[in-house]
């Protein structure tokens, strides 16, 4: 089992990320709170930004870059415990220009962009200067079954005529987002439902784009991420916008969602360490019935179990990363599908363990559990809810043993 | 990488198997490697100096003069066996930097662009790539320049602006590089470009471009020296090259890097072999110049100079064949190679000057070579890195990394 032990280059990446985490991150946790609830979700968070500079300065940045598709990238079991460090701290992903939806975005561009497209977007995403977001799920049809999705996507001369309505077109709100990957249907009569749809670069500025209103997560507007709702009224762009080509909008999804699965789950991984940290340092600091709370057996109970399910969720993740890095991510979609089931759900009981520890105050704003916990709820729905994934582990499953 | 202290190589002359063997203190060079100082020194009285005025005045380079030096053994010191070259050890190219510097400056450069694109190609190229360039780079039938510099960026790497983008199995080239040593004449170029916009350190790649390709444009300077080296600007306008042509990316590439600082050294002798020869030359004709009764030579104020410059170029060489043999030992030798940098030019330039001086208005005239070689060696003041940035070099060194202004 070679994922034990990091190698030497994520061991020196993972210190330097450390310290950058405690000299800098970790302090700016309440003033980034602060801002995001004050300055809400269609503003640009000073904090952010200024720790953006520091962070690119220290070269721990886009280190998300993936080795097959940019020879000084990481693999993806290199990249696993960085993500998960970035995980502990809300704001801590795109301080490091790590965050979701950005490097799902970038790496289609990366993998499927002309020349031109990525001088366009691609560089000033890589240096942080834009943001982008996803267009995928609609508000009228079950989107877990992507073949549902209709928005249309009409070819008109040279160009492309866009026409339909998304939610959780994450990111949307954010006044520095300036591209979307949009997913629609160039072909809704092709016999085969996986050729329908497209995926097409929609600059934001184009007219008919409307980004109808912030969609809060249990309430959380702004921060950690901004849920949106858009609306794409004749948005005309370019032909040559087209990802791949007509048709291909599925095969770019596969490629796209199996890194993006697995960097929420190392991300919730850290989450889910913080939280436990927190539980832990709480429950050793007061006192009920006469001793800590961290003598009581209930808590330790919850403690261990809170470690096991942890290292569980772990050591699943680096081995689809590792399976990732050797047999592909086709290989490897049994594993992507469980530990996208697996490490929300960890998450969540963690967290929620944790703002038991912490009484009433735990579900107050105070401690980032909630946040933590809206993160993690939210997961086992975005990129695949659990029945979905549940439902392609069984299918592997069963095919074993099927004639 | 072959192991260092193993060299063959071929000449017309004839043919030897070059065993170096280092030990502690050990100043001498074994009969080896004395063979081939001695060809190369035949080669340069006989061949290289007799010429050296022409390319002056505006003659180009004769690619039989390149195939010559493939032929010595010179250009394929780096390339390893299997592509027709010796993997030599590099005070073996410190020789030969030597050698062909008292022969004609011009030279140097040759072999010092074969050295760096023999290991850049061998150590990061695609097996396609280094069985298609090498044995031509080893042979003299290919000149393959090196384009990393810019207007905008030339010590600082990472700065740079050329951009390469992805497109399916090619990459798209647009930039333009500066003071290429070799653009009138190579046949091929190392370009340095940032990859698909990724910035940093870490974006930085470089491709080996053929430079007949469609969309390159070359552009020669008016260089006061180093003339038959054409050194110019080349232009990269949408040129298209296999994704097979890429030589790493990336960090850890930027810092592969500094496995060139040995090239320093190189430089160092190339100079001071001029110079020497120049020194050399002086001694001859200090002692058959007679003013008011005797020579030259037994005037103090004359022979004490000779006796300056000789000591200071030979600190300049032992620092620069320190620095080699550090290299061939694979012992650190960043701030041995910066240090040889600024005072083997240094050294050079102003034991030159005072031959010239010392040799009166003839000196001065374009039938002696010092002004030219005067001109020749100020280039490579320059390239490489300049004084200033040696210095702080060391100085990094010395101080380590908290106390430098640049990393």
């Amino acid at each position: 089992m070679p994922f034990f032990d990091a190698n030497e280059t994520t061991r020196e990446l993972a210190a330097r990320i450390n310290a950058f985490m405690d000299a800098h991150v970790y302090p700016a946790e309440a003033q980034y709170l602060k801002e995001a609830e004050e300055l809400g979700p269609w503003t640009v968070y000073p904090t952010v930004e200024r720790l953006k500079e520091l962070a690119q300065r220290e070269g721990l940045w886009n280190l998300w870059l993936p080795k097959a598709e940019h020879p000084g990238g990481l693999t993806n079991l290199e990249y696993a415990p960085l993500c998960e460090i970035m995980g502990r701290s809300p704001l801590a992903p795109e301080v490091f220009n790590c965050s979701a939806p950005d490097t799902g975005n970038m790496e289609t561009i990366l993998r499927y962009g002309t020349p031109e497209q990525k001088q366009t977007w691609l560089e000033p995403l890589l240096e942080g200067r834009i943001r982008s977001c996803f267009a995928m799920t609609e508000p009228q049809v079950a989107s877990s079954d992507a073949t549902n999705i209709e928005s249309s996507i009409v070819r008109d001369g040279d160009s492309y005529v866009i026409n339909g309505r998304k939610w959780y077109t994450t990111g949307a709100t954010d006044p520095r987002c300036k591209i979307a990957i949009f997913m629609g249907k160039t072909d809704p009569e092709n016999p085969n439902r996986h050729q329908q749809q497209s995926m097409i670069l929609v600059p934001l500025e184009t007219k008919g784009v409307t980004v109808v209103r912030p969609l809060p997560v249990f309430g959380f507007y702004g921060a950690p991420d901004r849920a949106a709702e858009t609306k794409w009224e004749n948005v005309r762009v370019p032909a040559t916008n087209i990802l791949l080509g007509e048709g291909r909008g599925f095969e770019i999804a596969q490629g796209r969602l199996g890194p993006g699965r697995i960097h929420h789950c190392m991300r919730l991984i850290g989450l889910a360490e913080r939280c436990l940290e927190k539980m832990c340092r709480r429950s050793l600091a007061r006192v009920a019935f006469g001793k800590p709370v961290a003598e009581q057996g209930v808590t330790q109970e919850r403690i261990a179990e809170a470690r096991i399910r942890i290292e569980q969720a772990r050591l699943l993740t680096l081995k689809a990363a590792h399976m990732m890095d050797t047999v592909g991510n086709k290989a490897a979609r049994a594993e992507i599908a469980m530990i996208k089931v697996a490490a929300p759900n960890m998450a969540c009981q963690v967290i929620d363990w944790a703002i038991q520890a912490h009484g009433g105050g735990g579900t107050s704003n105070d401690f980032g559990l909630t946040m933590a916990y809206a993160v993690a709820r939210l997961l086992r729905l975005a990129d695949g809810p659990d029945e979905v994934h549940r439902a392609q582990i069984a299918r592997l499953e069963l095919k074993k043993y099927s004639a | 990488m072959a192991k260092p202290g193993t060299a063959h190589y071929a000449g017309p002359w004839r043919t030897v198997v070059v065993r170096a063997v280092f030990s502690s203190m050990d100043f001498d060079f074994d009969d080896t490697a004395q063979a081939f100082r001695a060809t190369l020194r035949r080669y340069a009285d006989t061949r290289l100096r007799p010429d050296y005025a022409r390319w002056d005045r505006g003659e180009r380079l004769p690619r039989e003069r390149v195939r010559e030096l493939g032929e010595l053994g010179v250009l394929g010191l780096r390339v390893a066996a299997d592509y027709g070259g010796s993997e030599a050890s590099y005070v073996l190219a410190g020789i030969a930097a030597e050698e062909l510097g008292r022969g004609d400056f011009n030279f140097t450069l040759l072999l010092q662009l074969a050295l760096i694109a023999a290991e850049l190609v061998g150590g990061h190229g695609t097996p396609e790539l280094r069985a298609a360039l090498l044995p031509g780079l080893a042979s003299g039938e290919r000149l393959i320049a090196f384009g990393l510099t810019e207007t905008g960026a030339g010590s600082d790497a990472a700065a740079i602006r050329t951009r390469a983008m992805r497109d399916g199995e090619t990459y798209v080239i647009d930039g333009e590089k500066a003071s290429i040593t070799l653009a009138g004449s190579a046949d091929d170029c190392i370009v340095f470009a940032r990859i698909d916009g990724v910035p940093g350190a870490q974006g930085i790649g470089a491709f080996a471009v053929p430079l007949t390709a469609a969309g390159v444009t070359r552009e020669a300077y008016r260089s006061v020296g180093e003339k038959l080296t054409e050194r110019g600007a080349l232009r990269f306008e949408g040129v298209r090259v296999p994704a097979t042509h890429r030589l790493g990316a990336g960090s850890g590439f930027v810092q592969a890097m500094e496995a060139f600082d040995y090239n320093r050294a190189i430089i160092a002798l190339a100079c001071v072999g001029a110079a020497q020869q120049s020194l050399d030359e002086t001694v001859e004709y200090t002692k058959q110049r007679h003013t008011f009764g005797k020579p030259l030579a037994l005037r103090e104020g004359v022979a004490f100079q000779i006796a300056e410059h000789a000591t200071r170029l030979a600190a300049a060489r032992h620092l620069a064949y320190h620095a080699l043999w550090l290299r061939d030992c694979g012992r650190p030798h960043t701030k041995e190679a910066a240090m040889a940098k600024w005072l083997g030019p240094k050294s050079a330039l102003d034991a030159i000057h005072a031959c010239l001086v010392l040799h009166g208005w003839p000196g001065y005239d374009e039938t002696l070579p010092y002004a030219q070689r005067l001109r020749d060696v100020l280039g490579l003041e320059i390239g490489d890195g300049t004084p200033e940035i040696m210095k702080g070099v060391i100085a990094r060194e010395i101080y380590g990394r908290e106390f430098t202004s640049f990393r």
